[in-house]
């Protein structure tokens, strides 16, 4: 698991790095002025992938929970790297606009659909998989799972 | 001696269950197919069945019992050798020139080559995941999907994973009945 954690949180860095970049290019700054907001994007993004990674293995691809639960965490999750984000960039002073609030619903109900299909992936693959371990019958992991 | 079974899918999964219920392990390459009626052309030698009598054939697989392809692995720890069931088995992993046998607990090296174990191990119960990994999907408690069109696959009581390479994510999909 250390493995693919690792390869999370290095893709993460980047795209830490290349929305910095976006940012500076759409505000028509130059890219190389302010060389440590580069750093606080960069780690933004990396806090947000363990947080991401966390919510991942131990929530969303959990047979335990009900979407419910998983979208609430998430959804949780995602407006906190979301103020963490905006007060970053543009201090505390963004609690007071309307925009702020609009936005945080606006992400939350695009996210949603697509933590509903990650859902729903997860849970047919899972279910297929106790279909194909019940036709293997006694003396099978299936019947020695915890 | 391996066999193999030709039939419609409305009643695969109730002639497999018969099968392993006699510890008959079903092949995809076998010696002898068992087939349904109507479906032979092309499956010599075979055994033809009626679908609607199947207990007759659960007659017939009381001979084959005792004669077909064993459900166990022979794997080397420590200089010494043991005997491996293919229930205990979470998956194969080729290193270099050598094939690992890895269970819950210890990991075996093998003399087969993992071409070699493919063409061996019963289709229905192990599959292949990537070029270096063959797994054993009664092993598997979780299936994680993964950046990349990859899939993570856990095992029961081992915090071994194996990862589902893109290239096989098809086949893996098809072994589920996902497609």
């Amino acid at each position: 698991m250390r493995k693919y954690f690792i390869e999370a949180l290095v893709v993460s860095a980047l795209i830490g790095f290349l929305i910095r970049v976006a940012v500076l290019l759409f505000t028509e700054q130059p890219l190389w002025a302010t060389a440590w907001s580069y750093v606080g994007s960069i780690t933004i993004a990396m806090v947000s992938c363990v947080l991401a990674f966390l919510i991942h293995m131990k929530v969303l691809t959990s047979l335990h929970y009900s979407f419910a639960m998983k979208g609430t965490l998430s959804s949780l999750s995602i407006l906190g790297i979301y103020v963490l984000g905006n007060v970053y960039l543009g201090g505390v002073s963004v609690f007071v606009y309307a925009s702020f609030y609009i936005w945080a619903i606006v992400v939350i109900l695009v996210a949603l659909p697509f933590l509903y299909r990650l859902n729903k992936r997860i849970r047919l693959y899972n279910e297929l998989l106790l279909l194909k371990q019940s036709h293997h019958g006694e003396g099978s992991f299936s019947n020695k799972r915890g | 001696m391996k066999i193999g079974l030709v039939c419609e899918n409305e009643i695969r999964d109730r002639v497999v269950g018969k099968f392993q219920s006699f510890g008959i392990e079903v092949y995809k390459k076998a010696d002898v197919y068992i087939v349904q009626e109507g479906l032979h052309s092309g499956f010599t030698p075979c055994i033809v069945f009626d679908p609607h009598r199947i207990d007759d054939l659960v007659d017939l697989l009381h001979l084959f019992s005792s004669t077909t392809a064993s459900s166990k692995i022979v794997g080397m720890l420590d200089e010494a050798y043991y005997v491996i069931h293919h229930e205990d088995i979470l998956y194969f992993e080729a290193i270099d020139a050598s094939v690992v046998c890895h269970t819950a607990t210890e990991a075996y090296r093998l003399k087969e080559r993992l071409f070699q174990l493919e063409e061996r191990l019963p289709g229905e119960r192990f599959i292949k995941v990537s070029r270096s990994f063959i797994v054993n999907i009664d092993a598997v408690v979780k299936i994680i999907p993964w950046f990349n069109r990859r899939l993570l696959l856990k095992f029961a009581g081992s915090k071994k994973e194996v990862e589902v390479s893109k290239t096989f994510v098809g086949s893996f999909k098809d072994f589920l009945g996902m497609r």
